[in-house]
């Protein structure tokens, strides 16, 4: 039934938290590794700031490429662009991406669920209900997406920081010094966190949902500022507590660090299995949104209805998340995952960008 | 979309349990105790001790408070890795091992001595189940011996063990920091040496005394700490903030001795390296209070006595941690310190160039040392006598 | 009391001009007109109702022109008291008047005393009337009939709502009767913009539903959805407003309420302030508010009456026992049969101590025992009143401490019990409890299975049914989502009275305003 006082256009709040919670996903858990093997200094945190800083730039020539077009997603313009073959190609390569993406959360969310808590439940098993859980929440439309994430949001910022509070005690400021040790090491770690940033170009796709898009670049700004400083904290605590070595060895940091939080004389002793429901929710709003805007280009493209789409593409997501064979190919995958964001998610738009301007399109 | 969830809720239903497991099925282990075999011909080999909790004893001892059995099994098996003992043990205890609820390990001195640490409790730190909390000790004899009393406070020796652990930094200066396998696995990743504390059984109970520094080059057991090193030790890290000085008089004879306790201190290390030459200033600062005091003169309202006082203190101290720097620069040739961080913070770049041979550094180092104490207040009397006999 | 009720209603009822349906549409009989012949009109009615026994007919007649006339009317529905009255009116006026000579218009004006009285002139129209329990005057040579109100309202007396009860606040509660329920709102809130909107339900029942809203505050859109629902209704008997609640609800899957039950004419006052639209139905307490969020799973009327830290306090309470109603026997069998690490060592001994020789796996015994608590409960609520408690008794202590000393349960799983079903009972709302504690079932099982992922899956899905959910239009979380910190204000904890100077914006009303900002 349509509903007789809300329209299902987002507010500014639901961007900004959607871009958030999009960008915050698997890379938040083992970012810390990533950055400081990467940069191997502790100065590493820095990178993941100028990263950030990067990202909004980026996300503002993004809104500017929308804003050509008022009122329109990206996989509709694009073809008003180049033409509706070229068009239709990119909306196919996009959804393609965002199937792969799909994929590689589930995993990672699997590859974590079987490492920590279930470890005899078979992987396929946990996935399934994970993408079918993901597929009734895309089935009630953006609208409930957007205020779901409304919804974990504060969940998840209150335990991704009360781990870090539980946790500030064991930090030591030697661990972290010397703060800088020149730029090429920083430069190094920028590298290392691009992955983590994955998913910043959904404002391509939601400025046009909003009720007052001209608003889209104060809610991308602080949309992508908010997970650029959570990883920040995040990579100066596991820095502080772990030490830059020790963080390198470890498969998941931040696991490690919620691990080693201990209350003694409390009624739980020990949180991560908490702290774990927490990352499943995290993983499940970046799944939910990249399923959705997956199914959405397959609709455009192929021209279908939107249950068909998002069925049809359930079995690619399974089959390709149970592709990787160890979990050395899963992290591969996120790499991977991680350049095709640059290619697809930033080049291409950038280079319709300049296409747009180039033939002084404008509606 | 209504039938698939029903299959998908049918699915559940059907499937399912894969990891089910009732918390009175679990061999809840308790403590861990490594040893070499007793057979020399087995040294390649290691033997695992674990203490399975019994539940059901201990509940039915708290409900009726006679104490019957003991409340625990210990269950030793040689095997060559670690993994390949805890298998073994399904062969012959009915209760799968569960590992979350690990307090202590214990490793005997002989096997520290002799084996690799870091490859010893590699297996310890990878495993999920364990924590990163997990209290690590050497013992002096068998590591397995310490697992056979029955103490009287709590009836599961290792638990007993990880509660005395709690004792560290406030009552006294002479235990060892504390150090868990995290630590261990944290010095090892940083290339720094550090020290365990050593355990030894002396009549039904276990005494924490001193440490055993391992070295992070050969990542063995290398040295043994003794009780005056094991407080420098504590000072220059400013790990511990109590325990007493004893000093004995103030003059030459020494008949009056006389007691400071340390309420509180603070440690400052400063590197200087200039031409290749590698000098520390520490500069450590006790304040506290009389505590006891054998000699007709004491008169602490006299300021002059109470700076006199300070002087033996302070003479006492700087004695015991320059012989204590100078034993670990000569004997034991180990930063066990920790000096390593304070050179690495504030010379970056020489310190990428000594990181590999840095104890052999640091052996080359001079140590500017320099004590200060504070009597801050004398209890309750301040002088034993109106007059002076 | 009664006749200021009445006035009370018929100054604002507007009278649906058409029914919605035609419910004896075999009889041809009905559409015809009154023949202005008594005896045959009198035949026809008869033959209409079915020639009940219950139709009497009072005839009376007038010289000298032979005014011949007659009541009628159904025995048990109608005021007798009513009839004889009238009838007494009528004949201490016939000896100096002539009653032939007056029209029933004019009858109706001059002569009869009852201040509610109208004119029909169809046999359906009389027949209706006379089954709701109006008296109809017909007399000879004139094509009109006069009816009379006089329903018999047999009525419980006014007491404290059974199922909702307050340490302060008002101690009334809705009875069965239509318009003294209406009465008990209107007096508080003697607002001329009150607006009732008449329904009538039921081919058969014909039950009488009114639709209450504010003028100028409710917002427009939420009234017409409600008004077009209630016209879509289309079932032969309503007894109940759960029936009607269950016809005009969103999502009839769904195991949340999604509109709000209350017997309480405090709630209903404040609701219609707030921009809620009330469905009074006859013959019920049970008012019907909507539409319902979140918020009314742990908010009761109550809370605006006490000082707002104890109401903060209390509402931070309530959400502590609805989440342990619906999920503590979950985390139970989570922790004790997967999560066994999460547990402190010495309570993980202790429990398994306790827990050693039990036969079954834990969240058979929880299913048992929850089981069990909800017979007992039921049992409980069937059975007369002491006999009620005594099985409680008997059912709470007797089962559950041999069970314990049997070895069939483990001690901590009686407490683990007790504790969900007291929560679940400590809501404000009775059915609020029933759905979180149909659902703890679902959750325990998801538990059972996949440990802490389960539960987690389990709430996500329901998150995302929450979320998916609305009622009359209005997304069922708010103002919790989408944000609103102007109703976060009186969400979880509700801020000083001053403080909360407009109205809930989830229910978008045309009068934001609720206090001048001077206070």
């Amino acid at each position: 039934m349509k509903s007789a006082l809300n329209t299902s256009e987002l507010t500014q709040n639901q961007v900004t938290i959607g871009i958030s919670l999009t960008v915050l996903g698997v890379g938040m858990i083992t970012l810390p590794r990533e950055v400081f093997t990467a940069a191997g200094v502790a100065s590493g945190w820095v990178s993941v700031l100028l990263t950030g800083i990067i990202a909004a730039g980026v996300m503002l020539l993004m809104i500017v490429l929308n804003n050509r077009y008022p009122g329109m997603s990206y996989y509709q313009y694009n073809r008003i662009i180049v033409g509706s073959w070229i068009g239709g190609f990119i909306t196919l390569i996009t959804s393609i991406y965002y199937v792969t993406f799909a994929a590689f959360e589930t995993r990672a969310m699997a590859e974590l669920i079987q490492m920590f808590i279930l470890d005899r439940t078979p992987v396929s098993f946990t996935m399934l209900i994970f993408i079918g859980t993901a597929v009734y929440l895309v089935l009630g439309g953006y609208s409930a997406i957007f205020r779901l994430f409304e919804l974990y949001f504060p969940a998840i910022i209150f335990f991704t920081l009360l781990i870090m509070i539980l946790s500030a005690n064991q930090f030591e400021m030697n661990h972290i010094r010397p703060f800088f040790e020149g730029f090429p090491p920083i430069m190094k770690g920028m590298s290392a966190t691009v992955l983590s940033f994955v998913g910043m170009e959904i404002i391509l796709f939601i400025q046009a949902f909003m009720r007052k898009p001209e608003r889209a670049k104060k809610a991308a700004v602080y949309g992508i500022a908010i997970p650029t400083v959570l990883y920040a904290i995040i990579v100066i605590m596991v820095g502080g507590i772990m030490g830059v070595g020790e963080t390198m060895t470890l498969v998941y940091p931040l696991m490690e660090l919620a691990k080693s939080i201990e209350i003694r004389n409390f009624f739980f002793e020990r949180f991560e299995t908490f702290f774990i429901p927490l990352w499943i929710l995290s993983i499940f709003t970046t799944l939910a949104i990249v399923l959705y805007l997956a199914a959405l280009g397959i609709k455009t493209v192929f021209n279908v209805k939107k249950e068909t789409a998002v069925f049809s593409i359930i079995p690619i997501i399974y089959i390709l998340a149970m592709t990787p064979k160890n979990i050395n190919e899963m992290f591969t995958m996120g790499v991977w995952i991680g350049y095709s964001m640059l290619a697809i998610g930033v080049g291409i738009p950038l280079i319709l960008l300049l296409v747009s301007i180039l033939r002084r399109q404008k509606q | 979309m209504r039938t698939i969830c029903i299959l998908i809720l049918a699915a559940f239903v059907l499937t399912g349990c894969w990891d089910h497991r009732e918390i009175e099925e679990l061999g809840i282990i308790t403590g861990v105790a490594i040893d070499q075999p007793e057979d020399s011909t087995q040294s390649h080999m290691l033997t695992v001790t674990n203490q399975y909790v019994l539940p059901q004893s201990i509940s039915s001892q708290v409900k009726s408070g006679t104490s019957g059995n003991k409340p625990y099994v210990n269950e030793t098996v040689t095997a060559p890795s670690v993994l390949q003992t805890i298998r073994d043990q399904s062969k012959f205890v009915s209760r799968p091992p569960y590992y979350y609820h690990l307090k202590t390990i214990v490793i005997s001195k002989e096997l520290a001595e002799s084996t690799d640490l870091l490859k010893l409790t590699y297996f310890f730190n990878r495993d999920h189940e364990i924590r990163r909390s997990v209290q690590v000790f050497i013992s002096d004899e068998k590591a397995k011996g310490l697992f056979t009393i029955t103490p009287e406070e709590d009836k599961v020796p290792s638990i007993y063990l990880d509660k005395i652990t709690h004792n560290y930094a406030t009552k006294t200066a002479e235990m060892a920091p504390t150090i868990s396998l995290g630590d261990m696995s944290k010095y090892f990743s940083h290339q720094k040496s550090f020290v365990i504390p050593f355990a030894s059984l002396k009549e039904n109970a276990v005494y924490i005394d001193g440490g055993i520094i391992v070295n992070a080059d050969s990542k063995k057991a290398v040295g043994v700490l003794t009780k005056d090193e094991t407080r420098t030790f504590n000072w220059i890290q400013e790990r511990s903030q109590g325990g007493v000085i004893e000093v004995f008089g103030l003059k030459e004879d020494q008949e009056h001795p006389f007691t400071f306790e340390i309420k509180k201190m603070t440690s400052k290390v400063k590197p200087f390296y200039e031409n290749d030459e590698l000098t520390y200033d520490i500069h450590l600062s006790f304040q506290g209070k009389l505590g006891e005091d054998w000699s007709y003169e004491s008169n602490q309202f006299n300021q002059e006595y109470v700076e006199k006082l300070e002087k033996a203190i302070e003479e006492t101290i700087r004695s015991m941690v320059v012989n204590s720097i100078e034993k670990a620069q000569k004997e034991h040739k180990v930063d066990y310190f920790e000096l390593m961080e304070p050179f690495r913070i504030n010379y970056t770049k020489e310190w990428y160039k000594v990181k590999d041979e840095w104890n052999q550094f640091f052996t080359k180092a001079n140590f500017n040392i320099d004590v200060t104490v504070v009597v801050e207040h004398y209890q309750d009397v301040g002088r034993k006598l109106p007059f002076t006999p | 009391m009664k006749k200021f009720l009445n006035r009370l209603l018929f100054q604002h009822v507007q009278k649906k001009s058409e029914y919605t349906s035609e419910p004896f549409e075999t009889s041809p009989l009905h559409h015809e007109r009154l023949t202005g012949e008594l005896q045959n009109d009198i035949q026809t009615l008869k033959a209409l109702l079915g020639n009940s026994f219950d139709l009497k007919i009072v005839r009376f007649t007038s010289d000298p022109y032979a005014y011949d006339g007659a009541f009628l009317f159904i025995e048990e529905l109608t005021d007798t008291a009513v009839v004889h009255e009238q009838l007494r009116a009528i004949r201490s006026l016939s000896e100096t008047t002539y009653l032939s000579d007056m029209s029933p218009e004019t009858m109706r004006q001059e002569v009869l005393t009852i201040s509610e009285s109208s004119i029909v002139d169809t046999l359906h129209q009389c027949s209706s009337h006379l089954l709701q329990g109006n008296t109809l005057i017909l007399s000879d040579k004139y094509k009109d009939g006069i009816i009379l109100n006089s329903r018999k309202m047999p009525q419980r007396s006014i007491q404290a709502p059974s199922s909702e009860s307050v340490v302060r606040g008002p101690r009334d509660g809705f009875v069965e009767t239509l318009l003294l329920n209406i009465g008990l709102v209107r007096k508080r809130l003697k607002d001329p913009d009150l607006q009732l909107d008449y329904f009538k339900v039921g081919e058969r029942s014909k039950t009488d539903v009114v639709v209450m809203s504010i003028n100028g505050l409710t917002n427009p859109k939420i009234v017409q959805e409600v008004k077009n629902r209630l016209n879509k209704i289309d079932i032969d008997s309503v007894q109940e407003s759960g029936v009607i609640e269950q016809l005009i609800e969103e999502n009839s899957l769904s195991p949340f309420p999604q509109v709000q039950v209350t017997e309480r004419p405090d709630t209903v006052a404040g609701s219609l302030a707030e921009g809620r639209v009330a469905i009074i139905v006859d013959h019920t307490p049970f008012v019907l508010i909507a539409p319902l969020t979140i918020n009314s799973f742990y908010q009761s009327a109550e809370d605006y009456y006490e000082r707002w830290v104890y109401s903060s306090l209390i509402r931070i309470l309530r959400v502590a026992a609805a989440l342990i109603a619906l999920c503590l026997p979950s985390i139970y069998v989570a922790l004790i049969s997967y999560h066994q690490g999460l547990i402190p060592t010495d309570l993980v001994i202790s429990l398994a101590g306790s827990r050693e020789g039990v036969p079954f796996p834990s969240i058979v015994e929880a299913l048992l025992m929850e089981v069990t608590i909800e017979i007992l409960r039921e049992a409980g609520i069937r059975l007369p009143n002491p006999v009620g408690q005594a099985v409680g008794i008997v059912g709470g202590l007797v089962i559950g401490e041999s069970a314990v000393s049997a070895g069939l349960v483990s001690p901590m799983m009686v407490i683990v019990v007790a504790l969900t079903a007291i929560s679940s009972f400590a809501l404000p709302q009775y059915y609020v409890g029933v759905s979180l504690r149909i659902l703890r079932f679902p959750i325990m099982i998801s538990a059972a299975l996949l440990g802490l992922y389960g539960i987690v899956i389990a709430l996500i899905l329901l998150s995302i049914h929450l979320i998916r959910l609305k009622s009359f239009g209005v997304y069922y979380l708010e103002p919790l989502v989408p944000y609103s910190p102007k109703g976060w204000k009186d969400m979880f904890i509700r801020t000083q009275t001053k403080s909360l100077k407009s109205r809930p914006d989830m229910l978008h009303p045309q009068d934001k305003k609720r206090m001048s900002s001077k206070n």
